[in-house]
């Protein structure tokens, strides 16, 4: 290989389904639960795999998109068959990707603050997790991934284990009367969810066609799903609808009441401890696919070095942007109309305007 | 946000610092890009800490938007 030449970042299928996975179960975790358990109250578990059906769709729509364009991400795809029109959605998907970036990095100084370091100033936790993530990102897709696919095992397979050590605590009661307002609510819940699970749109701007399909996207999908779904159900059975929806974080609510014995009674702290590597692998993507996703649009910048600019400009965006929690609770009642946007009508455009032998 | 306002802007300096430090310069897009980033990230924090702390954009925005749009 040349001096100075660039050399291709590979990534694994696994890797690739282990991060659909990590973007679809982390913001889920902090975000929207809550509200989708006000809403649906004791059938709220149903919201959950009828929010995966758009997201399947999407999946769908973009590996069919991304089959065309061998070994490319769906960046130099927009930018290669459509100049101008192309760079104008990829910088869309760029400014989206950005906004979800600036919010997982205040939902995770807020809980950080209120669950684990409460008396530290929120602008100290804020420039640690920035230098993390930063520091994971300029190491590129190949690092960060391998973080992802260590850490997003661990984590799904704790949260898949979860059923388990509460297994004394379920109570089957708490899911009935079924149905009792009928099936709005649950169409409700779903409508909050529905935009955190379709963060898996992500998984084509990291990878083209063969190692993203519509398989490893699928797989990704329903493992993230198969988690949210074990959490929320776990924090009806437990702890009931009623008391959960009073919780700002009902998954972490429920995990803290395990006890396995006498000496290891606060088996949440390993359990943040396994999911903030995953969540700063998250952000990390962010600011990789913000780089990216200029780099190839405008091949006179260098990816790795708009990371640290851009980590500096999400801290300020995410203060500014989401000054509370109640904030963020109010952000989710807008972002299932951004993702109609993103995740459904871009990725719909793409798959109709994006076709073989059409070269603009 | 307000009481922030030294450390937030000692932190960007540093980062300005660094990428300036760190940029090599066979691509002058990226120093002004990033260089020019940085200092927009300063501005926006020097200003919504001093001028306008109470401002909420999101907030607004939906607030807004629930008149045009039925927000479920």
């Amino acid at each position: 290989m040349k001096k100075g030449a660039k050399r291709m970042e590979i990534i694994s299928q696994r890797q690739l389904i282990l991060i659909g996975t990590s973007f679809v179960l982390n913001a889920t975790l902090l975000g929207p639960l809550v509200q989708v358990i006000q809403k649906g109250g004791t059938d709220a578990w149903m919201s959950v795999p009828i929010a995966g059906l758009p997201a399947l769709v999407s999946v769908w729509m973009l590996a069919a998109t991304a089959r065309r364009f061998p070994d490319r991400d769906l960046f130099q795809a927009l930018a290669e068959r459509r100049p101008v029109a192309g760079r104008i959605v990829g910088l869309a998907f760029i400014a989206y990707f950005f906004f979800l970036l600036c919010r997982d990095f205040r939902m995770l100084v807020l809980f950080i603050n209120i669950t684990l370091l409460e008396f530290t100033p929120l602008f100290v936790v804020a420039v640690l997790i920035l230098v993390c993530t930063v520091y994971m990102a300029r190491g590129g897709v190949e690092v960060t991934a391998r973080v992802t696919e260590m850490w997003t095992f661990l984590f799904a397979a704790s949260v898949l284990f979860i059923p388990l050590l509460l297994a004394g605590d379920l109570r089957i009661h708490h899911l009935f009367p079924m149905l009792y307002d009928g099936f709005m609510p649950v169409l409700h819940g779903s409508w909050y969810l529905f935009p955190f699970v379709g963060e898996i749109v992500v998984l084509p701007f990291i990878a083209g066609f063969p190692t993203f399909g519509f398989k490893s996207g699928t797989r990704g999908l329903l493992l993230g799903i198969a988690c949210v779904f074990v959490l929320l159900a776990c924090s009806l059975l437990v702890l009931g609808a009623n008391v959960a929806s009073r919780f700002n974080f009902p998954a972490y609510e429920v995990v803290r009441l395990i006890q396995l014995t006498d000496f290891l009674d606060r088996l949440e702290l390993p359990l943040v401890a396994i999911w903030m590597p995953t969540m700063i692998a998250k952000m990390a993507f962010g600011l990789i696919l913000a780089g990216r996703g200029l780099s190839r649009m405008f091949p006179a910048l260098s990816e790795r070095e708009l990371i640290m600019p851009f980590g500096s400009l999400a801290v300020v965006f995410s203060f500014v942007l989401f000054r509370d929690l109640t904030e963020m609770l109010v952000v989710n009642r807008l972002l299932p109309f951004v993702g109609l946007v993103f995740q459904i009508g871009l990725p719909l455009v793409m798959l109709l305007a994006l076709r073989p032998g059409r070269q603009a | 946000m307000k009481n922030d306002l030294w450390s937030g802007l000692a932190v960007f300096a540093l980062v300005f610092a660094l990428q300036l430090s760190l940029q090599r310069n066979e691509r002058p897009a990226t120093k002004w890009l990033g260089g020019g980033l940085v200092a927009l990230s300063a501005a926006l924090w020097a200003f919504f800490s001093v001028v306008t702390p109470s401002i909420r954009p999101v907030g607004t925005f939906v607030t807004w938007l629930e008149h045009l749009l039925p927000i479920p």
